[in-house]
C-alpha cells in the first residue's frame, strides 16, 4: 500500500537487503534517529491575478528529503449531493504523474486508496455544512488536486498535510449565482486539525523496532505499517494498520504516544504560514 | 499600445524561467515559467527496449498531462476523454525529440519523458518545448541542438501579437506556432489555427520565429550557469 521507493539503477532486492543490514545496526537510510520526523515545508501561492483560474488555493508540501506535493483548490457552484441537501460537496482526487510508465496500473489503486483516506479524515475535521448556500440548491463543490511530484513515503501524512494547509482559512470569495443572488466571501475553518504520522515496524529476532515516519525504502521492508491520525486534544481521527501478523495493545498505544509527542510541532508547521499573503 | 499581458510592444515575448532537476526520483527534470503559465517536465531513467524494438536506434516516448485546475475549461468538465489536445502534443513532441536527440547514440533504449502542464496562461507550448528542452540537456543526453517554441497571433483588430496569453489566443482570429533549434533555425514543428489570407500566415511564421530566437540568449545563459552542466 505504498509507492514503490526509486532505486535508480539499483535493483530492488538488492536495495531492500541494504536498508535490512542498516536496520539492523540501528541505522537509517538517510541518517535519523529512529522517533524523529521529517518536519514539513508549506509554500503557499497567491495567484489572485489570474481569476479566469478557478483556483482558490495553491500549496506546495516538502520536507527535508524527497517528497513533494502539489496541493490545488478549485470551487465551482453546484447542486448539493440528495442525501444531504444541506452540505457542500468535496472531492479528492490523487496524481502522480511522474512515475514511470510501466507502474502506472500497479500505483492506480494507491491513489485511489490515498484520495479516499484524505477525503474522510477532512470530512470529519471539517464542517460540510459551510459550504453549503441555498439548502437544498446550491452548495460550494471544492476539489482538491493532489499532485505528487516527489514520492518517498509517508504519502498519508503527506497528502493529508497539504490537503489541510490548503484548506485552513481558506476564502471562499463572493460570487454570484445563477439566479442573481449574490453570496458574500466566508472563510473556511476547521474545528479539529488533524496532523498525521506513519510508522513502521520491523520485528528482528522477537524485538520489535519503531520506526517513525518511514521513507520509501522502510516501507518496502517494514513487517507492520501504521498510520496515525491525531488532532489538538491528542484525540485519535483516524488509525490505519496494516502488515504481516496482528499487534498487541502495548504496540499499539506506543504509537500513538510517538505520534502525539510530535503533534504539536507537526500542527505549527503546517499552519504557520496558512494565511495567504493579501 | 500596451498589449493585455502588459507588455510594451506587439513584438515583446515573456523571457522563461528554468530551473533543473527539481525532482528527485526522475533521472532529470526541467521547471519552467513563463509568466503564469508553469510546466515541469521530468525524464525517467532510460530502460532497455523490448525484443521487437531491438535497432541501431533509440526511441523517445512523451506523455504531455495537463493539471485538472491548470485551464479554465478543464475544471468543470469530469469527463476524461480519449481524444485530447494534450495528446496531439506529446506525438508532436516525440516528432521533435525524434529529430534533436542523437539516437543512434542511446541504441537500444527507451527514454520516457513526462510532461505535467501546472498552471496555464497562454504559450503551453512554449513552455513545454522549453522545459523538455532543458530536461534532455541536464539528463546527459547528446542533442544536435536546444529547441524552443513560440506562438503568434491574429487580434481581432488585425494586429499581430507575439507570445499571445490565454485571453489573446482565446479570441484571435489565426495562431501559428513554431518550434525550431535555436542555433541553427532549423523548423522542428509548425503549426496554423484560423482562417486568414496566405501573406498572413507568413507573417505569423516569421513572427514566431523571432520570437523563438529572441528567447536563446536567455535559454542558453540559464542553462550554461548551472553548476552540474
Amino acid at each position: 500500500m505504498s509507492l514503490p521507493p526509486a532505486t535508480g539503477a539499483v535493483e530492488l532486492s538488492s536495495f531492500k537487503q541494504h536498508v535490512i543490514r542498516l536496520l539492523t545496526q540501528s541505522k537509517r537510510l538517510d541518517g535519523r534517529p529512529f522517533d524523529s520526523i521529517r518536519v514539513p515545508h508549506i509554500l503557499h501561492e497567491n495567484r489572485q491575478d489570474t481569476k479566469i483560474n478557478r483556483v482558490l488555493a495553491s500549496t506546495l508540501y516538502t520536507d527535508d528529503t524527497g517528497t513533494c506535493v502539489n496541493c490545488i483548490v478549485t470551487g465551482v457552484f453546484g447542486p448539493p449531493p440528495p442525501q444531504h441537501p444541506e452540505e457542500g460537496r468535496l472531492t479528492v482526487e490523487v496524481t502522480a504523474p511522474f512515475f514511470p510508465g510501466y507502474s502506472a496500473f500497479q500505483i492506480e489503486g494507491t491513489l485511489h486508496e490515498l484520495a479516499r483516506f484524505v477525503r474522510s479524515t477532512i470530512i470529519s475535521c471539517l464542517d460540510l455544512t459551510e459550504l453549503c448556500v441555498i439548502s437544498g440548491e446550491a452548495c460550494w463543490v471544492l476539489r482538491v488536486e493532489l499532485i505528487l511530484m516527489n514520492a518517498d513515503g509517508g504519502l498519508r501524512a503527506a497528502t493529508l498535510h497539504a490537503a489541510v494547509a490548503a484548506l485552513h482559512n481558506l476564502t471562499l470569495p463572493k460570487a454570484r449565482l445563477p439566479s442573481g443572488d449574490v453570496v458574500e466571501s466566508r472563510c473556511l475553518c476547521f474545528h479539529r486539525i488533524p496532523v498525521a504520522a506513519t510508522i513502521g515496524l520491523c520485528g528482528t529476532a522477537g524485538s520489535m523496532q519503531f520506526l517513525l515516519d518511514t521513507n520509501a525504502a522502510e516501507e518496502s521492508v517494514a513487517d507492520v505499517l501504521l498510520t496515525v491520525v491525531i488532532d489538538e486534544t491528542d484525540g485519535i481521527v483516524s488509525f490505519l494498520h496494516h502488515g504481516r501478523f496482528p499487534l498487541l495493545l502495548p504496540h499499539l498505544t506506543d504509537a500513538i504516544d510517538m505520534v502525539a509527542s510530535h503533534g504539536a510541532a507537526l500542527r505549527s508547521a503546517i499552519l504557520k504560514s496558512s494565511s495567504p499573503p493579501q | 499600445m500596451k498589449q493585455n499581458g502588459g507588455r510594451e510592444t506587439p513584438d515583446g515575448v515573456r523571457y522563461p524561467h528554468i530551473a533543473l532537476d527539481v525532482l528527485g526520483q526522475c533521472h532529470s527534470s526541467a521547471c519552467v515559467e513563463l509568466g503564469n503559465t508553469r510546466v515541469i517536465c521530468a525524464v525517467h531513467h532510460p530502460q532497455q527496449l523490448v525484443d521487437e524494438y531491438r535497432g541501431s536506434r533509440g526511441r523517445v516516448a512523451c506523455t504531455v498531462r495537463r493539471s485538472a485546475s491548470a485551464g479554465s475549461h478543464a475544471a468543470g468538465s469530469a469527463q476524461p476523454s480519449v481524444v485530447t489536445p494534450e495528446k496531439d502534443m506529446s506525438l508532436a513532441l516525440e516528432g521533435v525529440a525524434e529529430e534533436v536527440v542523437i539516437l543512434e547514440k542511446i541504441p537500444q533504449l527507451l527514454v520516457e519523458v513526462v510532461v505535467e502542464i501546472l498552471a496555464e496562461d497562454g504559450g503551453v507550448w512554449d513552455a513545454v518545448a522549453t522545459s523538455m528542452s532543458a530536461a534532455l540537456v541536464s539528463g546527459g543526453f547528446e542533442m544536435y541542438d536546444l529547441f524552443s517554441a513560440c506562438g503568434s497571433a491574429l487580434l481581432s483588430d488585425g494586429a499581430v501579437v507575439l507570445d499571445p496569453d490565454a485571453a489573446e489566443e482565446s479570441n484571435a482570429q489565426a495562431s501559428a506556432l513554431v518550434c525550431l533549434m535555436l542555433n541553427s533555425g532549423d523548423i522542428c514543428y509548425a503549426r496554423h489555427q484560423g482562417s486568414c489570407e496566405p501573406g498572413t500566415v507568413l507573417e505569423l511564421v516569421s513572427s514566431a520565429m523571432k520570437g523563438c530566437l529572441s528567447r536563446k540568449s536567455a535559454i542558453t545563459t540559464q542553462l550554461i550557469n548551472h553548476p552540474i552542466l
